[in-house]
């Protein structure tokens, strides 16, 4: 856990002097992961600097699992927090297994014991300890010496985690893969994170809680959903954008927005079962479902209207499915560029779950907006 | 044009004549010609005279070099560390400056003022030879420590090193390179221009160079001038053998 108690930052400049950053208070809760979001020279840097005393705070006070951190001595302080920063900063000079091991080698841990964690974690980052132990960081493509960053800081255990812009530097493809990971190590290893970035889907993607700074001042504090839904102000509403509502579909899973009974109809029905069942509910398909309740086509409006007989005579192969659980942006993205208003949603057997149509996301938004 | 392309065809074969299997034989038969000439023109066995003249020189030689380079390495590295302080580093450009100036001093220039100061002799030879040869490792040393990266320090920093880690663990080794870089130069500099230190009674292979060119002796001065020549390619060839496994691999350009 880390509290931040009206921490402030006054900087003297020849111009006079700036204030960094205003009386911030906040709470990230044990486990969470929280963003610190806004615009350059916002404060947000100087902000989660001030956690492990690089930037020595005028100020107010930070807490760590409940101790003020003020009464530990600095380098014992930083000992116990996880830092990565954008330019990775690997040292050239060391092997990737002793990179890894740096803060567990301050701490005087045993050497045969830390290195073993160290391969661990290469392998949770899915980087093969026997080609890449020995190696050094300029072998090491971009992305991996990222990863290793990232490792480096966790190799002691560390309870709380800082993170500076730690993944803008990558490419947008490995980006996501390397966020990915990043989150489920997160979550396995239970750490506090307190992650800075000005990358808004970044923020939504990685946070449980997002903090949005203007000049030094706390704007926003609130989870990615109450933020998007209940922008708090003027400011907090122009820097999530006027698109923001497309923003809040992967915070949702098809799971809690789809039509949980849609209407399905069996390979031997009459096809004049599928009109009725269309006529019903408004959808554009209705989809034919095997003995077990997998998916194994459907009928269309046009079908329906135009033929006789009965359903496995002209049932169609599905051209996409959502999965029940991916987030809505996929999913909607599916249902745009298939033409498909009525989405079936299956889950990892293949079993129809439900159906996403257009209506039944609104319904969605809106719930998700009204309920934080 | 037809000279230039001669010219490039000339090169080009030597190229092709390095990577083909006669390079070497070719070499031998080069060097087994020039000796058999060298011996029967006499300029070989006059040489020879010089045998015991050469080798009590070039051992002063050498000690000169070994008390200049030795206590310029000493005094060097400690002061370009100093330098590279953050506490120094608003100076460090203003004293370097002064310091370039003193490089642009003929190094004949500055035994002579040694010697003005403290006589003749081994002392001023030392002297002058040493701060001549320190310039370039205090210089190095410096550029090579503040052009440690920021965000390196920064992340050094941040997971808990004091600055005395940081420095042995992450300045010196990043460092380390350019600080090689240095020595090596200062090394090559020092063997070369020990032979000036005869000139104020130091004594060394400049004697023999000075007494030939004095007395018009050809072999005499190539009696003095070879060995200090072979003396500055060993010390570099030494020296690069040092900077090649003394700096840590991964910064290591000479082991990519």
């Amino acid at each position: 856990m880390i509290r931040l108690e009206k921490l402030t930052k006054v900087f003297d400049t020849p111009q006079g002097s700036v204030t960094a950053t205003d009386q911030v208070s906040l709470e990230v809760p044990k486990g969470e992961i929280c963003v610190l979001l806004g615009p350059s020279g916002c404060g947000k840097t100087t902000t989660m600097k001030m956690v492990n005393r690089l930037v020595q705070p005028t100020g107010g006070k930070i807490f760590i699992d409940g101790q003020d951190t003020s009464a530990i001595d600095a380098i014992t302080l930083r000992r116990s927090i996880g830092y990565v920063i954008q330019q990775i900063g690997l040292f050239p000079n060391k092997t990737i297994i002793d990179n890894i091991c740096t803060v567990p080698d301050l701490l005087g841990w045993d050497r045969k014991k830390s290195r073993k964690r160290a391969s661990e974690l290469l392998d949770m980052v899915a980087l093969d300890p026997a080609v890449f132990l020995n190696r050094y960081p300029r072998e090491l493509s971009g992305g991996q010496q990222q990863r290793i960053g990232v490792i480096r800081a966790l190799a002691a255990d560390p309870p709380v985690m800082l993170m500076d812009e730690p993944f803008g530097a990558i490419d947008p493809i490995n980006r996501e893969v390397i966020q990915d990971e990043f989150l489920r190590l997160q979550r396995h290893l239970k750490t506090t994170v307190m992650f800075v970035s000005h990358d808004l889907d970044e923020a939504i993607k990685m946070a449980d809680r997002i903090a949005i700074f203007r000049d030094g001042k706390l704007e926003q504090f609130a989870t990615p959903t109450e933020l998007l839904a209940q922008p708090a102000n003027a400011f907090v509403e122009e820097f999530l954008g006027s698109d923001r509502a497309l923003k809040r579909l992967r915070l949702v899973r098809v799971t809690d927005a789809m039509d949980n009974a849609p209407v399905v109809i069996k390979r031997d029905d009459p096809i004049e079962a599928a009109r009725q069942a269309l006529l019903q509910n408004g959808h554009s398909a209705v989809f034919v479902v095997g003995p077990n309740g997998r998916l194994r086509g459907m009928i269309t409006k046009e079908i329906a209207e135009q033929s006789q007989g009965t359903v496995s005579d002209h049932a169609v192969p599905v051209p996409v499915v959502a999965s029940t659980a991916e987030d809505l942006r996929m999913a909607v993205a599916s249902m745009f560029a298939h033409d498909q208003p009525t989405l079936p949603c299956v889950d990892e057997s293949g079993v129809l779950r439900g159906a996403l149509t257009y209506a039944s996301v609104t319904t969605a938004l809106k719930k998700t907006g009204e309920m934080d | 044009m037809n000279r230039h392309a001669n010219t490039l065809r000339w090169i080009y074969g030597m190229i092709t004549a390095t990577f083909s299997g006669l390079f070497r034989p070719t070499c031998l038969v080069a060097a087994f010609l020039l000796g058999s000439w060298a011996w029967a023109s006499g300029f070989l066995p006059g040489l020879w005279l010089y045998q015991e003249d050469i080798s009590y020189l070039a051992v002063k030689h050498i000690e000169l070099v070994a008390w200049a380079g030795g206590l310029a390495i000493l005094v060097g590295i400690p002061a370009g560390i100093l330098l590279a302080r953050p506490q120094l580093r608003h100076v460090a450009e203003y004293l370097l400056q002064i310091f370039n100036l003193g490089t642009t001093i003929p190094t004949l220039a500055v035994l002579a003022l040694s010697m003005s100061l403290l006589g003749i002799g081994i002392l001023p030879a030392i002297f002058g030879l040493w701060v001549a040869t320190m310039l370039p490792i205090v210089r190095n040393s410096y550029t090579g420590l503040v052009s440690v990266s920021g965000p390196l320090m920064e992340t050094a920093r941040g997971m808990g090193m004091t600055p005395r880690q940081i420095f042995w663990q992450v300045e010196l080794p990043n460092a380390s390179f350019v600080i090689f870089a240095g020595i090596r130069t200062a090394l090559a500099i020092c063997v070369g221009t020990a032979p000036l230190a005869f000139l104020i009674g130091a004594g060394g292979l400049g004697e023999l160079i000075f007494t030939g060119i004095a007395l018009n002796d050809l072999t005499m001065m190539i009696a003095g001038a070879l060995p200090t020549a072979i003396l500055a390619v060993i010390t570099d060839f030494v020296m690069g053998r040092v900077q090649f496994f003394a700096v840590p691999r991964g910064i290591n350009p000479l082991r990519h």
